[in-house]
């Protein structure tokens, strides 16, 4: 350990420290290879300093103050029992933290994956019990609408006033409108059931005049016939 | 030829499952086997007694926060030293403007105790203390490194392995710094030597 000592080998420099501090172990290779770096009398001069120093400075840590070693035990040991159950709880939530966060994803994974299925036959059921949608109510063609307290009479696309209409006047009117079964058919059943009596229902003159003459003729050979057979 | 040191077991191995296991009377034995050591380590940082006992007090209430995640690589020692600096940096870093170097801490500083500081008229021991002043002003002038190498392994009395762990670096790094420690402090201590001697000659005609 000399001026040289920039020189020195980061190895060299380990194994001296080694040596002159006294209490690291060496192996016995080691203890020879330092001792031959330090084998002049500087360098032994110098690795004397050096223990010397060491020595100086392990006596000053002896003379350190020192505070009450049980006192301060205490006060650590009460510090720590208040710390303890937050450390605790701490703890084992540390230590279920993956079991805790593995099962939470578990359990949102199946809670997607049943949501489909268990909505499906739930809208079926409600689609099946629902009533059938009503028809639309007719609704009077634009611009004529009613008055809101009076009930709409239509007539060809027209609302009727209720106080525009003559009761005697529909009264004949309801008279003079032939039977449904008459218009259909033009001629009645005769109340014996007889299909061949057929008469005509309404204006017979009317009739007879709109017949072709070989109509008439045929016509009064049947009445002749008819009266022969009395 | 790598510097190969046997390889230590680690003294508290012992106490590491039940600590893990929270078991209290584990954690009782810890803190009786190392908090002399951790209150050293602290107090050189934080320099008041009553403050360094405070942080002590942090750094084991921390340390049984974290030893379920102690993997046990580095030895439980170093782990509760590294645990405890740390308290002690960031309580200076939030103290900084609040350290004000008392006188009581400027004796202490200088290695005087009360009942030695009534007796220091004795000029012999007024030379030692000077001397021990001396060399620990010169200890707070070594670069960062080679300091926390320095007082880890002389005044904490840690392996080399131990304290490699504390300043991440490797074991022969830290011897390394250790030796160039030495050496600095010694060229430190016969500057102030040779300082004082010098401005004597000048006086002199």
């Amino acid at each position: 350990m000399s001026e040289r000592d920039d020189d020195l080998r980061g190895e060299d420099a380990a194994l001296l420290a080694a040596l002159c501090d006294e209490r690291e172990p060496l192996t016995a290779p080691e203890r020879e290879r330092a001792e031959a770096r330090a084998g002049s009398a500087e360098a032994r001069d110098q690795l004397a300093a050096h223990r010397r120093l060491v020595t100086e400075l392990r006596g000053l840590s002896s003379r350190a103050p020192s505070p009450d070693w049980s006192a301060l035990e205490r006060s650590i040991l009460r510090a720590c029992d208040e710390a303890r159950p937050k450390a605790a709880r701490w703890w084992s939530w540390r230590s279920l933290g993956w079991p805790l966060g593995l099962a939470g994803l578990a359990l949102a994974a199946l809670a997607l994956a049943l949501w489909p299925r268990a909505r499906a036959p739930h809208e079926a059921a409600r689609a099946a019990i629902a009533p059938a949608e009503r028809p639309e109510a007719p609704r009077p063609p634009p611009g004529l609408e009613a008055p809101a307290d009076e009930p709409a009479i239509y007539l060809d696309d027209e609302v009727l006033a209720s106080d525009e209409i003559d009761e005697a006047r529909l009264r004949d009117l309801v008279q003079q409108v032939p039977s449904a079964e008459a218009i259909t058919l033009g001629f009645s059943v005769d109340d014996d059931g007889d299909e061949d009596a057929l008469l005509p229902a309404i204006d017979l003159d009317a009739e007879l005049e709109r017949l072709d003459p070989d109509a008439l003729r045929e016509l009064e050979r049947w009445l002749d016939a008819a009266d022969r057979k009395g | 030829m790598a510097l190969i040191a046997p390889a230590t077991r680690d003294p508290d191995a012992d106490l590491l499952p039940a600590l893990r296991d929270g078991d209290q009377r584990a954690f009782e034995q810890l803190v009786r086997r190392h908090q002399r050591g951790v209150w050293r380590v602290v107090h050189r940082y934080v320099r008041s007694e009553a403050d360094a006992s405070d942080v002590v007090q942090q750094a084991f209430v921390r340390a049984l926060r974290a030893l379920p995640g102690f993997r046990g690589a580095a030895s439980l020692r170093s782990w509760l030293y590294r645990i405890a600096i740390n308290c002690a940096l960031s309580w200076l870093r939030d103290h900084r403007r609040e350290v004000p170097m008392e006188v009581a801490e400027l004796v202490e500083e200088r290695g005087l105790t009360a009942s030695e500081s009534s007796e220091s008229s004795a000029p012999g021991r007024l030379e030692r203390l000077d001397r021990e002043g001396a060399l620990r002003a010169a200890v707070t002038r070594l670069p960062p490194k080679q300091r926390l190498v320095l007082e880890l392994r002389v005044f904490d009395d840690l392996s080399f392995r131990e304290v490699a762990e504390l300043a991440d670096c490797s074991e022969n790094t830290a011897k390394v710094n250790f030796h160039y420690a030495l050496k600095r402090l010694r060229e430190l201590m016969t500057g102030a030597q040779e300082a004082p001697e010098r401005a004597t000659a000048k006086v002199q005609p």
